[in-house]
């Protein structure tokens, strides 16, 4: 593998990506027309500019990674397109300068290496956490926290002296900061923490001080995203906050404790909180409220049912009849347009992305670059995961972006930096 | 150290492969389950986009039209320009809460079949003709917007028909609801705002709900007794101001408990004209349940009308049940106790008498037309059943005309033109009463000259309370809309 | 007949997907290894210590994946040997071929006797010196 098979695969998914939307465009019986074009072009720079970035500054860089990503992105553009062209025509624009900002940090990190990182470790846990704060701004500043869909996750800035409103997520980019945190500190401290100081019965214990850190870390975080109601995204951290401890420490406890205080939380959770419990209800059977609670899963269900084996066909379904089917529950309208092999095809390339981004972390020797390699496909694996199961009734829904399909800037900001760091890391390791 | 690594990867991959089998699970296994659920919007949905035709009332006013979408090509947006006048008979066509009234009933005309379905193609190919058919309604849009407008606030129906014909003139429901509210952005909340409401204005009282009919349904009593001989408008009757039913504590006294005329004997016609609960209770022991009950069965109770919407039936207990019940005879004679009727019944019941005691059909949809304007196919009128005898029928008209002119329906007489009709004021307990009125006019009609039959029901008295009665609440509606008939 | 069209486009377009998935799933088995090489049983499938004090085991499965021998505790073999450096060299499979390199050592890395400057094949037999610790590939 070399970066020219890289290029091929690249220009292959932004064939996919092109390829879809003159299907939908002929579905809909409608002449094709710059759309097809301006996608194979949007898609091909985007992941473009990011593999000359591989071939300027980091040579060595896993050649798999960006096509997966240019694969799954195209997919999930597709449904966009399928869905709503305008949301696509912003979604084009956000590929582009989720590129053009994947490059940038390949770039920046050029000569220092991901190393670096490592050394600034306290300035991204406060950045993380300042991220995490920034939607609980009052209304009334410049600067200011948004409500969606009963969740407190939108920032928006109100541009002085002109009518316009951004949006963006900031949860999305704080947790790729997170795992830089955490990679760093466990890369510090991980033989400590993995080392037995004290017993309490059959269980083994390590330092209290090595684990305070991070468990302050943890909990800020937990205590931000409950206060915002944002459930997924305290799940996806605290699987990631465990994953990571385990994948660096080896020690079970870690993983036992961490089950166990999932089991507390979420029976707290299910106490205390109306939305919790009317989420668990509507997870058991989605068709008990299902005008109301159970609504979204049911239409999840409905669409993924109608698609059968091998789907209505692009742009022949009806996926715009899925509540949030341009984020959260993408998923069913793959499965819906494109079928069961189509809901196969997603699972499995984020299964490739997985086994590539681990594959990484193994070869890794420095133990800094290995916890982020890991961390990263950790949270990328996980966040795939907890939303698709929580489409196909794995798992109550959590309200979490499908990573690299989705529709939205922050989510894809976020998918670009992750891209860039794997590439970096494994770079350097092959040096 | 690799080992916590590797098995956290097989961790997520295992995760990866039990989301895998819950996919093929849902859509290979369960799949379609899931895609014929009858709550599954696909089913409906291939319908909203597609061309549909146009309905419009007689009078030419458009109650549902297609346009093009401005948005999506190919596709079309169903709008209804008179916003809750048609809402019950027209229906719509909403992704989330199905398809209801004619939109689901004459989808098979009104649905394009241009698509690119194999079943599609195939009729294009044997020579079909692919186009959405449009229809034209028997609705008299001026007559219809009368009906609502006197109707105002208050929960009830009006159902009107020509008598000779069948051919609905009117069939209005308060309160109604804007079908446009239920197709475009924000019909989940406007859906569930009207689910909620107590009112209940998704139902269609004109046929969808029963009442008890009251007085009304002394027109059946009375031509019974007439089929079977048993009296004449000229038969005497006690006139005591309450009847003591035999075999019981029970009495039926009439409506303001007082004698009808002077206490001592009264004609039958006298009172029909003044409603005397204790003639009619009295009668209807004479007739007999099994009279009674073939009599009203003969005017279309317990039987589902035919009609291009699903009407309620209307329902007296079988004759068995009450034969030996005189007290239950009695007061199901005054249109109380288990007799129930909807509006578009008791319509056919002041049709029937109008038309020589035959009942037509009733139908909305006059004629299918192509998007040329081509008049396919009409409905030709048919005769559903003969209710009553012509001299019966003729009886009654007189009987019915007297009322109007100088009886409890003083109040929908309408100046030049010689109406016939029937009040009704339904007791029910723990609320106040239903106001009632069926009749029609011109009594007599000759040939070719326009006729209307209707009935008004005013649910609970409206806005009179229990202080209704059907010549003071019911009443002034149909004259209404017998004077804009008229006019 | 467009119904036909749309249903063979929509089988083909997910061929498409497949297939660039199977080419993707492919790249992996070459670029990891995987059990390319390994499991094919033509080339050399463990490693055997000779001489020398390793942490544990006397024997080592060789991976796809590769391993690092050194005395640091992060590496995959580590060897207790003064004379090894913390990252002293990797062995690797990969394309169906072993292969032994020297991670800038301070006393080098020697193959069948030879000290190595570039990644150096070995077959089934080879021995492999880091440090006074002697290895075998089998």
């Amino acid at each position: 593998m070399t970066r020219n098979a890289e290029a091929v695969l690249i220009a292959a998914a932004a064939t996919l990506a092109a390829i879809g939307v003159a299907m939908v465009q002929f579905a809909a019986g409608s002449w094709l027309d710059a759309d097809v074009a301006l996608t194979f072009i949007v898609f091909a720079f985007t992941f473009g500019v990011i593999h000359l970035a591989f071939r300027a500054w980091a040579p060595n860089a896993n050649p798999l990674i960006l096509p997966i990503a240019g694969f799954l992105a195209a997919i999930g553009f597709i449904e966009v397109f399928r869905i709503d062209p305008n949301l696509a025509a912003l979604q084009r624009w956000w590929l582009a300068i989720a590129g053009i900002s994947a490059a940038f940090v390949v770039w920046l990190l050029r000569d220092s290496g991901v190393a670096v990182l490592r050394r600034y470790r306290y300035l991204f846990l406060v950045a993380a956490v300042g991220l995490l704060l920034l939607p609980l701004l009052p209304e009334s500043w410049p600067i200011h926290g948004a409500v969606v869909n009963g969740s407190r996750l939108w920032v928006r800035v109100t541009v002085p002296f002109a009518d316009v409103d951004l949006s963006f997520q900031p949860g999305e980019v704080a947790k790729v900061l997170l795992t830089i945190f955490l990679a760093s500190y466990l890369a510090d401290r991980s033989e400590a923490m993995a080392t037995v100081s004290r017993s309490i019965g059959p269980i083994r214990l390590p330092e209290p001080r090595h684990l305070g850190p991070v468990i302050i870390a943890a909990g800020a975080a937990f205590l931000v995203l409950m206060y915002q109601r944002d459930l997924g995204a305290s799940l996806l951290l605290f699987a990631l906050f465990i994953g990571m401890l385990y994948a660096a420490t080896g020690r079970g406890v870690y993983v036992v404790s961490g089950l166990v205080a999932v089991v507390v939380a979420g029976v707290v959770a299910y106490q205390q909180f109306a939305h919790v419990r009317v989420r668990i209800s509507a997870w058991l059977d989605p068709f008990a409220d299902f005008t109301g609670a159970g609504y979204q899963t049911a239409q999840g269900l409905f669409a993924m049912g109608s698609g059968s084996l091998t789907g209505s066909g692009l742009g022949l379904g009806r996926p715009d009849l899925i509540p949030e089917a341009t984020t959260d529950f993408v998923f069913a309208a793959v499965g819906e347009e494109l079928g069961l092999a189509g809901s196969i095809a997603v699972i499995t390339a984020y299964a490739l992305f997985v086994t590539v981004g681990f594959g990484i972390a193994l070869r890794c020797r420095d133990r800094f670059r290995k916890y982020l390699s890991g961390g990263l496909t950790i949270l990328v694996g996980i966040q795939a995961f907890l939303i698709i199961a929580g489409v196909v009734r794995v798992l109550p829904i959590t309200g979490l972006t499908t990573p690299l399909m989705s529709y939205g800037g922050s989510s894809l900001l976020a998918s670009a930096l992750i891209l860039a760091l794997l590439g970096r890391a494994s770079h350097e390791e092959r040096v | 150290m690799n080992d916590p690594l590797r098995r956290t990867a097989w961790t997520i991959l295992a995760g990866f492969l039990v989301l895998a089998v819950a996919t093929t699970w849902i859509q290979a296994v369960a799949g379609p389950d899931y895609r014929d659920d009858p709550r599954n919007p696909r089913l409906v949905a291939s319908r909203v986009g597609r061309e549909r035709g146009a309905i419009v009332s007689s009078d030419a006013v458009v109650a549902a039209r297609s346009d093009p979408s401005p948005d999506t090509s190919q596709t079309f947006v169903r709008s209804y320009p008179g916003g809750a006048d048609y809402a019950h008979t027209v229906g719509f066509v909403s992704v989330l809460f199905g398809a209801r009234g004619l939109e689901r009933e004459r989808a098979g005309d009104l649905v394009s079949n241009r698509d690119a379905t194999i079943s599609g193609v195939l009729n294009a190919l044997m020579g079909g003709d692919p186009r959405p058919r449009g229809l034209r309604l028997t609705i008299d849009d001026t007559l219809q917007k009368v009906a609502l407008m006197a109707l105002g606030d208050n929960r009830g129906a009006v159902f009107a028909v020509d008598p000779s014909t069948g051919a609905v003139l009117v069939a209005a429901s308060t309160p109604g609801f804007d079908p446009n509210t239920l197709i475009g952005p924000d019909s989940h909340l406007a859906g569930q705002l009207l689910d909620d409401d107590p009112d209940q204005p998704l139902l269609d009282r004109s046929i969808a709900t029963t009442y008890p009919p009251g007085s009304t349904f002394k027109v059946i009593t009375t031509a019974a007794a007439l089929d079977a001989g048993i009296a004449g408008p000229s038969t005497e009757y006690p006139d005591p101001g309450a009847l003591v039913l035999p075999g019981s504590t029970a009495t039926i006294s009439n409506y303001d408990g007082k004698v009808c005329v002077d206490g001592t004997t009264v004609t039958l016609e006298e009172a029909f004209v003044r409603s005397c609960n204790t003639v009619f209770a009295r009668l209807g022991m004479e007739v007999g349940a099994e009279q009674l009950v073939a009599t009203a069965e003969a005017f279309g109770f317990n039987s589902v009308i035919p009609y291009d919407l699903e009407i309620l039936a209307s329902a007296i207990p079988e004759a068995r049940s009450f034969t030996d019940d005189p007290p239950a005879t009695a007061q199901n004679a005054i249109g109380q106790r288990d007799v129930r009727a909807t509006p578009v019944q008791m319509a056919l019941v002041a049709a029937a008498v109008a038309n020589g005691g035959e009942i037509m059909i009733p139908y909305v949809v006059s004629d299918v037309f192509l998007s040329d304007g081509l008049i396919e196919s009409s409905t030709t009128p048919i005769v559903w059943r003969r209710a009553t005898s012509p001299a019966s029928a003729a009886v009654l008209s007189d009987m019915m005309e007297r009322v109007v002119v100088s009886g409890s329906g003083r109040n929908a007489a309408v100046p030049g033109v010689r109406i016939a009709g029937k009040t009704g004021t339904a007791e029910v307990t723990g609320q106040p009463p239903h106001a009632w009125f069926i009749g029609f006019g011109p009594v007599d009609a000759g040939p070719g000259e326009p006729q209307i039959a209707l009935a008004v029901v005013v649910e609970s008295g409206g806005s009179a309370g229990e202080t209704a009665t059907g010549g003071s609440v019911a009443a002034p509606i149909a004259q209404k809309i017998f004077a804009e008939f008229f006019q | 007949m467009p119904a036909l069209i749309l249903n063979a486009l929509k089988i083909l377009f997910l061929l498409l997907l497949f297939l660039f998935l199977w080419q993707i799933a492919g790249a992996i088995r070459v670029h990891i290894g995987g059990r390319g090489s390994a499991a094919r049983g033509k080339g050399p499938t463990e490693l055997v210590v000779l001489r020398g004090d390793v942490t544990k085991g006397k024997r080592v499965k060789l991976r796809g994946s590769g391993h690092t021998v050194g005395r640091s505790p992060d590496a995959d073999i580590i060897i207790d040997d003064p004379y090894a450096s913390d990252f002293h060299a990797r062995i690797s499979a990969e394309n169906g071929q072993t292969r032994v390199e020297d991670l800038g050592s301070t006393n080098g890395t020697y193959v069948n006797g030879r000290r190595i400057t570039a990644p150096t094949g070995v077959v089934k037999g080879d021995t492999v010196q880091i440090g006074k610790t002697m290895l075998e590939v089998r």
